[in-house]
């Protein structure tokens, strides 16, 4: 009888305690379980449903009409000599350093980023610009692939296209986005873009993902090096 | 040691050196729940009252937060939580980013059903309980996102949001809305415990959690598929932050105010020194400072890692507060009842009288399952500290 009594006191054990269960590791296992698989796969497949498939562009599709000569203005960083022309219709600058500026869109969908550094190791300047980028924000970023024909004010460079998803600070939301990076050298001189906004499901409207890919041909294409 | 219990285990009776109640004897008072062993065992911080084996300070999210569970029962949902955090590491290493997301936060929530269903804490009101508490919880969530999304859509760049409104202003609206459908219950003044108002408080704030990632995070379960598959700690990392940890930190606040809210309501905290470290107001100030202090330092982190350790710590220093503030809620909560006829204790399942604590191991009768409880009343009394 000894056995039958507890530690604390010596009050008995009860002698058949059923427990009252009712969720019960078989209950939970095929409830719980089957609950989340369900809940899972149908969420799974109506995202997957309503997926966006991106369009290319197939017949008259040119680009939106440019930038009308005279209305630009015109960034000029004084240490490495280098101007950025932009339309302050659509950027407006949201930061600038010693080394560069970043041109924020109004409609606040994106941003561009000019950063100059001395020497002529433009992977290097790539790789620079892409671990910059915070990791709490730019999350699962992927590479696309290289951006052919990239040239900052007609100088060839190189660079990559990537995806990802822009989390909002909060961490409430999140929202796909599409991410180039890519530098140019000249005299001793390289210079590397950033540019990111919400992604574009318009292969042709919106190069590399990008929703801002027109407005960001500007400023990139007319930048000026230093002595031109 | 004169008086002799009103059953049949004949037990012996003592005075409780904390209370001066004559109670049976044993390793706790069965009035207070003082520990009748530990030298300084008013505060009993080695036995945490609702899991006598923990001690106060563990951070344990089920004893925590599932305080209704018994420990045989505990253990099953001990299990299914470790087993769902696997299954979702592994969808996430995998790369089913969409999968993973949803389930990782679906988790908690569909846990915390069942346990609601498990303890019956809605007692014969289960829907209104459900719609007062998950789905308004999930509706002002959802609402909450889209509207928070608008704004956001011109703040891709940064150039609107500052940490003001992201880090202060927002976290302070979610923690509100996450909390109003349980103050339609607490008008209603039908549940009365400490831990009814936990419970709706985590089952709203779980709701509300599970719906602003599901909004949140909808333009990213449907966009392209893009780029090279392979496994990533970064995807990993991110979805435990935004289906796991947040979903604790947001039950830890919710739950830690409504706790208090409830158990002020009936003046039980009486016992207490006004102003107190563990009072209602402490609470609600730790709960909304804790918000806004994550929202600020979130919006200035710029590594995931960092985020996410950050979040962890939060969550790990939140269950720890809630606990001990449910300790000493549960023990202030003791009203003198008596000494009630033999049952067994839900925990220990030994044989005792039925008090406020197990007088065997010391776990709180509130903390036991509802029908339970009832069940017992039906022979006899049935403590409820109310």
């Amino acid at each position: 009888m000894a056995s039958q009594y507890g530690p604390w006191g010596g009050y008995p054990a009860a002698p058949s305690f059923g427990g009252g269960q009712k969720v019960g590791r078989g209950r939970m296992l095929g409830v719980g379980g089957g609950a989340l698989a369900v809940i899972v796969f149908v969420i799974t497949l109506i995202a997957v449903l309503v997926r966006v498939v991106p369009t290319p562009c197939s017949r008259g599709c040119g680009p939106a009409g440019g930038l009308q000569v005279g209305t630009a203005q015109v960034y000029t960083n004084q240490k490495w000599g280098y101007s950025v022309p932009y339309d302050p219709s659509v950027f407006s600058i949201g930061g600038q350093n010693a080394d560069g500026v970043t041109l924020n869109s109004s409609d606040g969908n994106g941003s561009i980023q000019f950063s100059a550094t001395s020497g002529n190791n433009v992977n290097g300047a790539n790789q620079t610009a892409l671990n910059a980028l915070p990791s709490s924000q730019f999350q699962g970023v992927q590479q696309i692939g290289p951006v052919r024909g990239a040239e900052v004010g007609l100088v060839d460079g190189q660079g990559t296209a990537y995806s990802g998803q822009y989390v909002d600070s909060s961490g409430i939301s999140a929202t796909p986005i599409g991410v180039v990076i890519f530098s140019a050298t000249q005299n001793g001189v390289t210079i590397t873009v950033t540019a990111f906004s919400s992604a574009s499901n318009d292969n042709a409207d919106g190069p590399y993902g990008l929703s801002i890919g027109q407005e960001l041909d500007f400023p990139v294409t007319f930048a000026t090096w230093k002595g031109q | 040691m004169t008086q002799q219990p009103p059953d049949d285990t004949n037990r012996q009776l003592g005075e409780c050196p904390h209370c001066g109640r004559d109670v049976p004897v044993g390793a706790f008072c069965g009035n207070c729940g003082a520990s009748l062993t530990a030298p300084a065992g008013g505060g009993r911080l080695h036995s945490y009252a609702v899991s006598p084996g923990e001690h106060v300070a563990r951070p344990a999210i089920i004893s925590t937060l599932f305080p209704h569970l018994p420990q045989r029962h505990a253990n099953v949902f001990r299990e299914a939580l470790g087993v769902g955090v696997l299954i979702v590491i592994l969808l996430a290493a995998l790369r089913l980013y969409t999968s993973a997301l949803i389930a990782s936060a679906v988790l908690l929530p569909l846990l915390y059903l069942l346990y609601l269903y498990e303890a019956e804490v809605y007692e014969e009101e289960p829907v209104a309980v459900l719609v007062a508490t998950f789905v308004t919880g999930a509706a002002l969530g959802t609402g909450y996102t889209l509207v928070t999304q608008h704004f956001a859509a011109v703040a891709l760049s940064g150039n609107v949001r500052g940490p003001f409104i992201t880090g202060v202003v927002q976290p302070v609206i979610a923690q509100l809305l996450m909390i109003a459908g349980p103050l339609l219950l607490y008008a209603r003044g039908r549940f009365t415990e400490t831990l009814d108002g936990l419970a709706f408080g985590i089952t709203s704030a779980l709701g509300f959690t599970l719906a602003t990632v599901l909004a949140g995070y909808w333009h990213t379960f449907t966009a392209p598929l893009v780029g090279e598959g392979a496994v990533s700690a970064d995807v990993v990392l991110r979805v435990l932050r935004a289906g796991i940890l947040v979903a604790i930190v947001n039950a830890c606040t919710s739950g830690t105010i409504t706790a208090m809210l409830w158990q002020d309501r009936r003046g039980r905290a009486a016992r207490r020194r006004a102003g107190s470290w563990r009072g209602r107001n402490a609470a609600i100030w730790v709960a909304f400072l804790t918000q806004i202090a994550l929202g600020v330092i979130s919006y200035y982190i710029g590594s995931l890692v960092g985020l996410v350790a950050l979040w962890a710590l939060a969550a790990v220093l939140l269950l720890v507060w809630l606990r001990i503030l449910l300790h000493h809620a549960l023990l202030d909560d003791a009203t003198d009842i008596g000494v009630g006829p033999t049952s067994p204790c839900p925990e220990c399942h030994y044989l005792v009288p039925t008090m406020n604590f197990c007088p065997a191991c010391g776990v709180d009768r509130q903390a036991a399952p509802k029908q339970r409880r009832a069940a017992e009343g039906g022979t006899g009394m049935a403590p409820s500290h109310g």
